[in-house]
C-alpha cells in the first residue's frame, strides 16, 4: 500500500553482511563491452543504455538505500526483443533482472550482482480490449491506472489498486502479486490475471493460463504471479475487468481502544457485509494528521480511527452503511460519520490519504514495514509494536488494512543520527517476528526481494524452501533470472544467521537455518 | 492403502525406495475422472494412497475467517462445521454430490481437481480460496507453502500449483482456506427461452449494480430434468445484506423478461438449492464408495464433459445442434461448465466435434468420464507442455505419481 514516496527510505537491513554496491564494484566476470555490442545488434540504438549517468536511474527501486548500479540496461519494446535479449543471456550465461517502473519496495528489481537489467517501461501498448468478455490484454510496461482509464468510459475498471497505481506497471504488479486498498473485497493481482505470455529464462516464449479462468493444465500462471522476476519475464498480460460499482459510501468511526476497533472490524465482516476496504489509523497517526491539518479532524484521544468503504448497488450500500454503523457503535465507537457523494467521501478519506505526509512532517525519513497477522491478533500485535517502539526509542505510526490484517508500520527516524539505521532495521525485524509469532507473514504485498530474504527461514522450514526451489529449477535451471532474490543464502544472510543465533539464545523456537541449494 | 496419519511419511518413503507408481487419493469418489492412470510394471492396477484418515478440522479461526483442515476431511463435514459458526466455504459441491453434499468427496480432492462451479461468479474458484498448503513429496519430504493469513506473498504460490494438479505432483495433506459469512439474504430466478432471447438478459444481469452470486446457462434437457419445460434457461442466484435490494432487482428483471417473452419463475432459497442440485447430475449420494476397484480408470457408460467457451459465445454454444440431448450447466460469467449424457445418447465423434467447436469459441473441452470404448484424450497438450513436464520431473523424478495423468500433457 505505501507508495514510493520520495521521503520514504529504508536502512540497508543487511548492511553488515553485504555493504551497498560491493558486488558491482568487484572484478567483472563478464566482458560487458562485448555484451553491449551483441545487444546493439539485436536492438534499436536507443534501447541499450550504457552511459554511466543514465544507468544511475536504475540503481535502486522504492527502497532507496539498496543501491547497485547495473552494468547495462536494455529497454525492449516487443516480445521478440525481450526473447532475443534473454536468449543472448542464456547463451552467455549472463544473469538478468526484469524491471518495470522501479516502484517496488523490497529491492526486487535491482541488479545486486553483475546482471543485465531488462526494463519493460517502454512496452506500453494496450494490445487488445474485449469488453464483451470483460478482459484486456496489455504489455507489461502499461501503468496500472491506465488500464482502468482505457475502459472506464464503458463502465469497467481493473480492481487491484496499489497506492502507487499512477506510476507502477502491470508487469511489476504481476511479479509482486500486488494488492491495494480494495483487495479485501476484490482480491489481489493473482485473482485477476487470465493469461500470461512469458519469456522463459532460456529465451523461449510460452503461454501460461489461457482464455478461461480454469485450464486443463498445471496452473503455472498462478505460480508465476508473485514470483518476483525469478521465473521469467511476462510480456503480455490478459486481465479480468470488473463493472464499476453503482454506489460507494464511506463510514468513519473513532474508538477509545484498538480492541474496540478490532471488534468492529470483526463484527462487520461476520455480518456478511463485505466492505471494499477497511483501514485503521492509530493514535500517533491521528495526532500527526491533526497537526498537519491545523485543526482536530479526529479526536486527539482516539486510539483508533476506522474507515470503511462500501460499494455496490445503491439500496444494498445504504443497508450496509446502516448495519456497519450500528455494529461500530455496538463495538464502542464514540462517533460515526458517513458520506455518500464523492466530495464528502473524499473529505473522510483525506486524513487517511494525508497520513504519510503527516508522519513525514515529524521526521524527514521513515521506513515502511509490511507484515500480516490474523485479523483477531491485530490489537495484541499493535500493543506489542508500541512496546517495541518505546524500547527502541523510535516512534512507530500504524496505518493499515484492517480487513485483512496487513500492517504497514512506519518507523520514524532522523537519518543523521549516528547508528540509527541499525536500530531501525532491528526494530523492523522484531516487528516481523511478532507477525510470524502471531501466525502471520513477513510480507502481505511488497514482496521478499532482497529486503526480506533473510527472514524467509523464520517463516519457512528448509524443506519448504527446498520445495519452492524445485519450481525455480524447472523454470530456470541455470539460475539466471533475478539471481539471489526471495531465497536466503549463506552469503546474503550471514547477518540473519547471527540474528537467529541470538533468538535461539532467547529460547525462541525457529526452524533450522536453511542450507545452500 | 489408507494409512494412519503417522504412518503416511514412512509409507511414501518406502514407495519411493521401491520406485512404485501410486496415485494420491481422498475418498476415491472421483478417481476415475480424467485420463486413466497407468499401473506400474507388474502391477494390475495403480497403488492408491488415501488420505481418508487425515480427516480433522485442525483450526477454524472463526474471527479470522480461515480454516485449516487435513486433506482427507469430507467437504460435507467441513461445510457442516463452518455452518455452526454461520460461515461457509463459498464453493459448489462437485458434480455427482447429492444436494446436502453427501458423496462430495474430500477437501483435498476438490483442490486436486481444482474445478469450481457457478459460485465462481461472485466468489472465484477453488484456487482463490486456498491460502496455505501442506504436502508430502514423493520422497516423503513434508513441506508447506503459504500460511494462515488471507494476504501473503512470501515465497512461491504452491497453492495454485497444486490446485488442479490431479495428484501428479505430490500428496496434499493439509489445507488452509478462507471462509465467508453465510449470506444474510438469498433469492433466485429461473428464466427460460431461446438462447438469443436470453443473451441480452445475460449481459444485463452480469452488468447489473447488484451482481449475481451465480448465473448459469442451462440446456433444455437440464431444464426438463428439473421438471421445467424443455427450454434453455438462465439460473440466477442473488445474495445480499439487503432483501429490498434483491426484491427491487428481481422486479426489474421480471419486467425485462416479460417484454422479451421469457418464461420466468422466482425461487426462494430452498427452491434455488433444489434446482442447483439437479445440475449436480444424477444423485450419487449413496455415500462415499471407498476406493472402488476400478478407480483411476474409465468405468462408466456415461459421458461427463468439462467444457468452456468465451462468455460471450455461450449462447452460440447453447444453440448448437452438437449439444442436442446433453444436460449442460455453464457459468455465464466465466464460460465454464459441465455437460453429461448416457453413452448411448452421444457418439464419440460428436464429442470430438464439440471439442473443436469449444476451441473455435475460444475455450476447450476436458473429458472427465467416457464410455470405456471411446478412447478420447481427456485433455490436450497445453502450450506450456515442456515447462509442465519440467515441473513434473522436479517434483516426481521417478514418475511415480498418477502416471499418464499430467494436466496439460495429452496422454499418448
Amino acid at each position: 500500500m505505501p507508495s514510493a514516496s520520495p521521503s520514504a527510505s529504508s536502512p540497508d537491513l543487511q548492511a553488515g553482511a553485504r555493504g551497498s554496491g560491493v558486488a558491482s564494484r568487484g572484478r567483472s566476470s563478464f566482458d560487458w563491452g562485448a555484451i553491449e555490442r551483441r545487444l546493439r545488434a539485436l536492438l534499436p540504438a536507443k534501447a541499450v543504455v550504457a552511459r554511466r549517468q543514465e544507468l544511475l536511474a536504475y540503481d535502486c527501486d522504492g527502497l532507496t538505500l539498496h543501491r547497485h548500479q547495473p552494468p547495462l540496461v536494455v529497454l525492449p519494446e516487443t516480445t521478440e526483443q525481450v526473447a532475443a535479449v534473454v536468449r543472448l543471456c542464456a547463451e552467455l550465461g549472463v544473469p538478468f533482472v526484469a524491471r518495470g517502473n522501479g516502484t517496488g519496495l523490497s529491492g526486487g528489481a535491482v541488479a545486486e550482482s553483475e546482471a543485465l537489467v531488462i526494463a519493460t517501461s517502454r512496452m506500453r501498448r494496450v494490445l487488445a480490449v474485449d469488453l464483451a468478455n470483460q478482459r484486456v490484454t496489455v504489455q507489461p510496461g502499461v501503468i496500472n491506472s491506465w488500464v482502468t482509464r482505457a475502459v472506464a468510459g464503458d463502465g469497467f475498471y481493473y480492481a487491484p489498486d496499489p497506492s502507487s497505481q499512477q506510476v507502477c506497471s502491470i508487469g511489476g504488479n504481476v511479479a509482486e502479486n500486488s494488492g491495494g486498498v480494495h483487495c479485501l473485497k476484490y482480491g489481489v493481482t493473482s485473482n485477476h490475471v487470465l493469461e500470461l505470455e512469458v519469456v522463459l529464462p532460456d529465451g523461449t516464449v510460452t503461454t501460461l493460463g489461457g482464455s478461461l479462468p480454469e485450464q486443463p493444465a498445471l496452473d503455472l500462471r498462478g505460480l508465476f504471479i508473485g514470483s518476483e522476476g525469478t521465473l521469467g519475464i511476462a510480456t503480455a498480460i490478459t486481465l479480468r475487468l470488473l463493472r464499476a460499482p453503482e454506489s460507494v459510501a464511506v463510514l468513519l468511526a473513532d474508538f477509545a481502544s484498538m480492541e474496540a476497533a478490532g471488534e468492529a472490524v470483526r463484527a462487520v465482516t461476520a455480518a456478511g457485509v463485505l466492505p471494499a476496504g477497511m483501514e485503521i489509523m492509530d493514535n500517533f497517526t491521528v495526532n500527526a494528521v491533526d497537526d498537519l491539518f491545523g485543526h482536530d479532524e479526529y479526536p486527539r484521544d482516539a486510539a483508533a480511527v476506522l474507515l470503511i468503504e462500501l460499494d455496490g448497488q445503491e439500496r444494498e450500500v445504504a443497508a450496509a452503511v446502516d448495519l456497519a454503523g450500528q455494529l461500530c457503535r455496538t463495538a464502542g465507537a464514540r462517533s460515526v460519520r458517513q458520506a455518500s457523494d464523492a466530495a464528502d467521501r473524499a473529505l473522510l478519506w483525506k486524513g487517511r490519504k494525508s497520513a504519510f505526509a503527516a508522519v513525514g512532517r515529524i521526521t524527514p525519513t521513515y521506513y515502511v514495514q509490511d507484515g500480516v497477522v490474523p485479523r483477531t491478533a491485530l490489537p495484541r500485535v499493535l500493543a506489542a509494536i508500541e512496546r517495541l517502539s518505546r524500547r527502541y526509542g523510535l516512534p512507530v505510526a500504524n496505518v493499515f488494512h484492517a480487513g485483512d490484517g496487513n500492517l504497514h508500520p512506519l518507523i520514524l527516524y532522523r537519518a543523521d543520527e549516528p547508528g540509527v539505521e541499525q536500530r531501525v532495521s532491528e526494530l523492523g525485524a522484531e516487528i516481523l517476528r511478532l507477525c510470524i509469532e502471531a501466525g502471520g507473514s513477513i510480507t502481505g504485498e511488497h514482496g521478499v526481494g532482497s529486503d526480506k530474504r533473510c527472514y524467509m527461514d523464520w517463516m519457512f522450514a528448509p524443506e519448504d524452501l527446498a520445495t519452492m526451489q524445485l519450481v525455480r529449477r524447472a523454470f530456470d535451471p541455470d539460475g539466471l533470472a533475478n539471481p539471489g532474490k526471495i531465497f536466503p543464502t549463506p552469503r546474503s544472510c550471514g547477518e540473519s544467521a547471527r540474528r537467529v543465533a541470538v533468538l535461539r539464545e532467547e529460547g525462541v523456537e525457529l526452524p533450522q537455518p536453511v542450507v545452500a541449494f | 492403502m489408507t494409512p494412519e496419519p503417522h504412518a503416511l511419511p514412512d509409507l511414501v518413503r518406502e514407495l519411493h525406495r521401491q520406485a512404485t507408481p501410486w496415485l494420491p487419493a481422498g475418498q476415491g469418489t472421483r478417481l476415475h475422472w480424467g485420463p486413466p492412470v497407468q499401473p506400474g510394471p507388474g502391477q494390475e492396477r495403480p497403488t492408491i494412497v488415501s488420505t481418508a484418515r487425515l480427516n480433522r478440522v485442525l483450526e477454524h479461526a472463526a474471527g479470522d475467517f480461515t480454516v485449516t483442515v487435513e486433506a482427507g476431511l469430507p467437504l460435507q463435514h467441513l461445510q457442516q462445521a463452518l455452518a455452526e459458526q454461520r460461515q461457509w466455504l463459498p464453493l459448489d459441491w462437485p458434480w455427482g454430490s447429492s444436494a446436502d453434499g453427501l458423496g462430495a468427496g474430500t477437501v483435498g480432492g476438490l483442490v486436486a481437481r481444482g474445478m469450481a462451479g457457478g459460485l465462481r461468479q461472485r466468489h472465484l474458484g477453488v484456487r482463490d480460496q486456498l491460502i496455505g498448503i501442506g504436502l508430502l513429496r514423493t520422497d516423503g519430504t513434508a513441506a508447506r507453502a503459504g500460511g494462515k493469513v488471507v494476504k501473503n506473498v512470501a515465497g512461491y504460490d504452491l497453492m495454485r500449483l497444486l490446485t488442479g494438479s490431479w495428484g501428479s505432483l505430490a500428496l496434499i495433506t493439509e489445507l488452509t482456506l478462507r471462509t465467508m459469512p453465510l449470506p444474510p439474504q438469498r433469492r433466485g430466478l429461473l428464466l427460460q427461452g431461446e438462447p438469443q432471447q436470453l443473451e441480452p438478459l445475460r449481459r444485463r444481469l452480469l452488468a447489473a449494480a447488484l451482481g449475481p452470486e451465480l448465473l448459469d446457462w442451462w440446456s433444455a434437457p437440464l431444464g426438463e430434468a428439473a421438471g421445467q419445460p424443455p427450454l434453455p434457461g438462465l439460473l440466477l442466484g442473488l445474495a445480499s445484506v439487503s432483501g429490498e435490494a434483491i426484491a427491487d432487482h428481481l422486479a426489474a428483471i421480471g419486467a425485462d423478461a416479460e417484454s422479451a417473452g421469457l418464461r420466468r419463475q422466482e425461487l426462494d432459497p430452498e427452491r434455488l438449492e433444489a434446482l442447483r442440485a439437479v445440475a449436480l447430475g444424477p444423485d450419487q449420494g449413496s455415500g462415499p464408495d471407498p476406493l472402488p476397484p476400478a478407480a483411476a480408470g474409465p468405468r462408466t457408460g456415461r459421458w461427463l464433459l468439462r467444457l468452456g467457451v468465451l462468455p460471450a459465445e455461450a449462447a452460440a454454444l447453447l444453440a448448437d445442434p452438437l449439444l442436442a440431448g446433453l444436460r449442460l450447466s455453464l457459468a455465464a460469467g466465466s464460460g465454464l461448465g459441465l455437460a453429461w449424457a448416457e453413452a448411448s445418447q452421444l457418439p464419440a465423434y460428436r464429442v470430438e466435434a464439440l471439442r473443436r467447436r469449444c476451441r473455435a469459441l475460444g475455450g476447450q473441452l476436458t473429458v472427465l468420464e467416457q464410455p470405456a470404448s471411446a478412447g478420447l484424450p481427456a485433455w490436450e497438450d497445453a502450450p506450456s507442455r515442456p515447462l509442465i513436464e519440467a515441473v513434473k520431473r522436479q517434483f516426481d523424478p521417478l514418475q511415480q505419481l498418477a502416471r499418464g495423468r499430467l494436466p496439460g500433457v495429452q496422454a499418448s
